[in-house]
């Protein structure tokens, strides 16, 4: 018979057993280990997940575990925006560092707030800390032993075996501490509580998630220092608590991680309130950007179960896009009449722009017929744009974004709307000096990039040579448009410049249609003629 | 003398002497058996437990008992595994009170019993599904320690999550 002490020592046993365990009831899923724990909740649906979430804390930390919510990711298919480069972890870099100022002060008394709560409980650990170390950071260090267990926030962990898996769900369950922020924001945008919140592979995305925005101010209410809250904090979605990674420890100092870190998401939106394109991470702040971003998963999939139950049930979330809500946005005016056609665009653009520095809605003139409310309904996307006149002094500044709208209207101008900021950022009319462009409503209108410089010649067929002529290196965004006068007008959409001007249909016969890719233009007209240029 | 047993012993020193292919349902016992006798099993092979008390341990080994000429799905197989019900059999054999329950599932993950671990997870998840925080509460009798400001924080977490 083999001898029971070898075997004993294979299994790496402790010599003697515990005795005495087993209390008459536990908690099946808080005292399993926290693997078995998610291969339990993996075979839940998502609603029950949530309510098991609402449990106790052990429950919360076991439905938040990222390793779970990969999983689930992966089951439908989800994945990080897998385009994030380089050059997205630079500027979000720059970007914290700007507001590393702004949060300063908050750090410091979060950071003094904190120390008394560790002295009052004697926690251990409170002596290891290094005193430059951000408050976050020194959270983060309460966590690391656990956080090395998990192979989502290890360095070398899950995520960075993810070759696309770049973003970074800035609070990020359970290693959040070193995220960096949404690079893309497709992930992050709850935690960023922005309402500039930018990008999304799908615009509808961005619609639908604005349209959460109001709902709540919530971070704020987890927080325990209501002398920080100011009025600017308007937006504020629900912010992913931290879990308690390790749900053996006294739930006290749980607490205070929770506390501490619900403080400085408060702080930071705080910070950052309002029409911003900002984004920064939440309850972590590491100096430097950690290089393996990391990627809230729950976010993520939380999100696309959302637009993909709006999408099957085809019940959308309007906001409105007007005048009203571009001028208290600081933009320009919206169109005095009404839409006929609108195209999204999602490409990075620095527009160069005229805006009113001055924001605020002066009363409408009685002259304009504002008051009637053209909209026009897209998708998600109820675009009811009033005309009213701002207080305008203007200033040129430049807008960087990423979602834009083009709307063309019977006012005969075309408007770009900037998605982040909801506002109208270039009108696009006619030029009375040279008498180009429309001079009646504008019916279609189509935006692309065109990559080649050499390509302009050809694209704009025989009346192109102007626009050739103009073309410079690099990639350009352009428009054509076509109007109730049978002209087609190609628009430079970055400077607002018309390029030039086709009479591509009799006059009176509307263009309805035009498309235009980088050799042609085709267009179509109510006198069913069709024009190849 | 007829085939080499294993004997599975117990927190409480009870000895469980089963037959290898029985035993060989646990990966780790079966790893073990194959570490430690290169050239098969010559004679009994005692292999103390002492995690599981005996009752569990019974239990388990019943299961594997029940199962050891059952086929199972590929475990690579991920698709097979999540939709397929629970089986019958186990699902009546896991019946049984909340603690012994817990105890199979550690033990089924202790000894590596892929199988019994899958339908003990489905049990408990079947118990968990489509009920309120409140009512999970009551089930599985634990205590909300959660602050008000916390719970407030989740539940517009959730509502957020469910879109309403």
């Amino acid at each position: 018979m083999a001898s029971s002490a070898a075997v004993r020592e294979a299994l790496d046993l402790p010599p003697n057993a515990k005795k005495g365990r087993s209390p008459p009831r536990r908690d099946i899923i808080g005292d399993l280990p926290r693997e078995l724990a998610v291969l339990i909740f993996v075979k839940l649906d998502t609603g029950s997940l949530l309510a098991c979430g609402a449990v106790s804390r052990a429950w919360y930390a076991a439905a938040n575990d990222q390793s779970l919510w990969h999983i689930r990711c992966s089951d439908h298919d989800i994945y990080p925006h897998p385009s994030t480069s380089w050059r997205d972890v630079f500027i979000q870099r720059e970007r914290i560092h700007r507001q590393k100022a702004e949060t300063d002060a908050l750090q410091d008394m979060t950071r003094a707030r904190q120390r008394q709560r560790l002295r009052g409980e004697g926690a251990g650990e409170g002596d290891v800390w290094d005193e430059d170390y951000e408050t976050s950071l020194a959270v983060g260090n309460a966590d690391s032993p656990l956080r090395d267990l998990d192979p989502l926030s290890s360095p070398t962990g899950l995520a960075s075996a993810l070759q696309n898996a770049v973003f970074m769900g800035a609070n990020s369950t359970t290693g959040g501490n070193l995220s960096i922020g949404g690079l893309r924001r497709d992930v992050q945008e709850r935690s960023t509580t922005e309402l500039g919140s930018s990008t999304g592979s799908v615009v509808g995305y961005d619609l639908s998630n604005r349209a959460v925005l109001p709902l709540d101010t919530s971070s704020s209410t987890m927080a325990r220092r209501p002398s920080f809250r100011t009025g600017r904090h308007q937006s504020g979605l629900p912010v992913f608590m931290m879990p308690n990674t390790n749900n053996k420890s006294s739930s006290d100092s749980s607490r205070v991680d929770l506390a501490v870190k619900q403080g400085h998401a408060r702080g930071l939106s705080t910070s950052s309130a309002g029409f911003t394109t900002t984004s920064i991470p939440i309850a972590s702040h590491s100096p430097e950007p950690f290089p393996k971003p990391l990627v809230n998963y729950k976010h993520l999939y939380l999100t696309h179960r959302i637009i993909r139950k709006r999408f099957i049930s085809g019940r959308q979330r309007p906001y409105i896009l007007d005048s009203r809500t571009s001028c208290l946005s600081g933009g320009l005016e919206g169109h005095r009449e009404g839409i006929y056609c609108l195209q999204i665009l999602h490409e990075e653009l620095s527009v160069p722009t005229t805006v009113p520095t001055v924001q605020g809605i002066a009363p409408t003139s009685p002259t304009r017929r504002g008051a009637e409310s053209a909209s026009a309904t897209l998708g998600g996307l109820n675009a009811s744009l009033l005309g009213s006149s701002p207080a305008r002094m203007a200033s040129t500044t430049t807008i960087e974004g990423r979602n834009w709208v083009f709307s063309g209207s019977r006012d005969k101008t075309i408007r770009l709307w900037d998605l982040d900021t909801l506002r109208v950022v270039k009108i696009y009319q006619s030029d009375p000096l040279t008498n180009q462009g429309h001079t009646n409503s504008v019916l279609t209108l189509h935006v692309r990039t065109v990559s080649a410089p050499s390509s302009g010649g050809s694209m704009a067929g025989g009346g192109g040579a102007a626009a050739a002529g103009t073309m410079t290196a690099g990639k350009r965004v352009k428009m054509i448009s076509g109007g109730s006068d049978g002209r087609l007008v190609i628009w430079d959409v970055l400077t607002g410049k018309i390029l030039d001007q086709i009479q591509a249909h009799e006059r009176g016969e509307s263009v309805l249609c035009v498309r235009f890719d980088e050799k042609r233009i085709v267009s179509c007209s109510k006198g069913k003629s069709e024009m190849v240029a | 003398m007829s085939e080499p047993k294993v004997i599975l012993v117990s927190f409480d020193d009870e000895k469980f002497p089963v037959d290898v292919q029985v035993a060989e349902k646990s990966v780790l016992i079966k790893n073990m058996i194959n570490d430690l006798n290169p050239d098969g099993l010559q004679e009994d092979f005692e292999i103390p437990i002492p995690m599981l008390r005996s009752t569990v341990l019974a239990k388990v080994l019943e299961w594997c008992e029940h199962h050891r000429n059952s086929e199972f799905p590929d475990d690579d197989d991920d698709d097979a595994k999540k939709t397929a019900p629970i089986d019958e059999w186990d699902k009546n054999f896991l019946k049984v009170d909340q603690e012994m329950l817990y105890e199979i599932m550690q033990a089924a993950n202790y000894l590596n019993i892929r199988q019994l671990l899958d339908s003990g997870c489905k049990t408990v998840a079947e118990m968990i599904k489509n009920k309120s925080p409140e009512e999970l509460r009551r089930t599985f009798n634990i205590v909300n320690d959660f602050s008000p400001e916390e719970e407030a924080a989740i539940r517009r977490e959730n509502e957020w999550a469910e879109d309403r």
